[in-house]
């Protein structure tokens, strides 16, 4: 039996996973340079989950707009279906953080960086989707940066369970959500003394939850990000290397 | 220094790898997409790292932007003229400027004609990041060595990566072969733009599409289209 999305907090009984444990991850896929006109753009599926992710440049921007010494970073979020709301413009600001925080934006001053998120289907954790699919964007732009970064989000589910990476059932039925993005730092052997854990760049929370639950989720986040960043460089370095040679 | 001196060169590096830590003493060059970061050399954009023989390291990339560098040549397109300059549109985050006497034989009384939408094939002299680079169609003896405005012909874009295929020496396979059994012009800009011109449009049309599907072929692939598109155009004349 298909699980199907429930009306809210009353649909315990479906936010039982049936394909996965609790400690597991959807199936990842990445593709990349699907848009023809964009600079730089990334389809991120987690699962069910799909969203697309297209960057513009940097480019010239209004005057008003502009900034003498960086590049400002603008983000646009597009539901899947109705007109962007609230939702759209909190998620628009956490990636817009996000991508400030780890873009040299002092490289080229003057000019603007357009991130355009579409999402294509909701099936949970649209925010890390997206968060993922503007990373593999950004590098397929080549826009410069310091470090790059991935995301998950994990649920605290009625009777204190965690899962990682809810879907969109398990979603509604969740007690409280946290959403992480997590820097990635890869160090090859002659600098092997650099290599750094990933550290938490940004954190989303919906729901009311204790601290020590609170503290297990980011905990879990971060190691589930560990997986996710294994999988982004191994999808990178596939599309970089068919295509230099 | 040995050619590997690091084990990360000719592989694949992401933005924010550490590449190698930074000796003590010595010197290493560092070129484009690599920078200096608490003791490392990181780097900053994705592809592969190179290095030259003497020991330069630089990062090859794809990309579809294209960033001004000093002495690039580039294919623009004019698209406004302020005064002494002309504005020219070549794909970077600002319009480059082209001074109306930096052609050959350019004088106050003799200006080029130029309108907004003509093709010129230029060399970048400034490139900050500040401000909007500079563009030149004479080289430092004041000959135009090639460049100037293109007439007629046809343009096309791609990435940066198949630029710098096409200007490679020796030429890549594709151009050697289209160049046995055709006649026609080329000119390749490393800001993504190509301009193919011939005496028949077939031939230009013929030109841009084996160029553009080369990309990703090998020296014996890239033969066998340009083959197969010659056996082509042959067919549907004769």
């Amino acid at each position: 039996m298909q699980p199907t999305a429930g009306p809210g907090p009353s649909s315990e009984a479906l936010a039982k996973r049936s394909d996965r444990t609790e400690l597991q991850l959807r199936v990842l896929t990445c593709e990349r340079s699907l848009l023809h006109r964009a600079d730089g753009s990334a389809k991120w599926s987690q699962g069910q989950t799909s969203v697309l992710a297209a960057i513009y440049g940097p480019r010239l921007t209004f005057a008003k707009k502009e900034h003498p010494e960086t590049c400002v970073v603008e983000v646009l979020v597009r539901p899947k279906t109705r007109l962007p709301g609230p939702t759209e413009r909190q998620t628009e600001s956490l990636i817009r953080q996000c991508v400030e925080g780890v873009v040299l934006t002092a490289m080229h001053p003057r000019t603007a960086i357009l991130v355009v998120i579409q999402v294509v289907q909701n099936d949970g954790c649209v925010m890390a989707c997206a968060l993922n699919a503007v990373a593999a964007a950004l590098v397929d732009a080549g826009i410069p940066m310091h470090q790059n970064f991935v995301s998950v989000t994990s649920a605290l589910m009625p009777g204190a369970s965690v899962v990682i990476d809810p879907d969109l059932a398990e979603e509604q039925a969740a007690e409280a959500l946290v959403c992480s993005a997590c820097t990635t730092c890869r160090s090859w052997p002659e600098a092997s003394a650099a290599q750094k854990g990933p550290a938490v760049l940004a954190v989303y929370t919906r729901g009311a939850m204790p601290v020590e639950d609170y503290l297990t989720l980011v905990e879990l986040n971060r190691q589930g990000c560990e997986r996710v960043a294994q999988f982004s460089v191994m999808a990178a370095e596939k599309s970089l290397v068919g295509k230099s040679r | 220094m040995s050619a590997s001196h690091t084990s990360a060169v000719g592989k694949v590096v992401l933005p924010g790898d550490n590449l190698l830590s930074l000796p003590d003493q010595g010197v290493i060059r560092v070129g484009a997409g690599l920078r200096q970061s608490e003791g490392y050399l990181q780097s900053i954009k994705p592809g592969v790292l190179k290095q030259t023989k003497s020991g330069k390291y630089w990062i090859e990339g794809r990309q579809k932007r294209y960033i001004p560098a000093v002495d690039d040549v580039v294919v623009g397109v004019v698209s406004d003229r302020q005064g002494d300059n002309f504005a020219v549109d070549i794909n970077g985050p600002f319009p480059a400027a082209l001074p109306v006497l930096a052609f050959e034989g350019a004088t106050r009384r003799n200006r080029p004609n130029l309108q907004e939408g003509d093709l010129v094939y230029a060399r970048v002299t400034t490139a900050y990041r500040d401000a909007d680079p500079e563009l030149s169609c004479v080289d430092a003896s004041g000959k135009s060595a090639g460049f100037g405005p293109l007439k007629d012909g046809y343009l096309f874009t791609c990435t940066n990566a198949l630029c710098r295929q096409l200007l490679s020496s020796p030429p890549p396979a594709v151009l050697l072969a289209l160049g046995k059994s055709l006649q026609f012009e080329i000119v390749v800009g490393m800001n993504g733009r190509v301009w193919v011109n011939s005496p028949n449009c077939a031939t230009t049309v013929l030109v841009s599409n084996a160029v553009l599907n080369s990309e990703f072929l090998s020296q014996a692939q890239a033969e066998l289209l340009v083959k197969k598109l010659l056996a082509q155009v042959q067919q549907t004349q004769g």
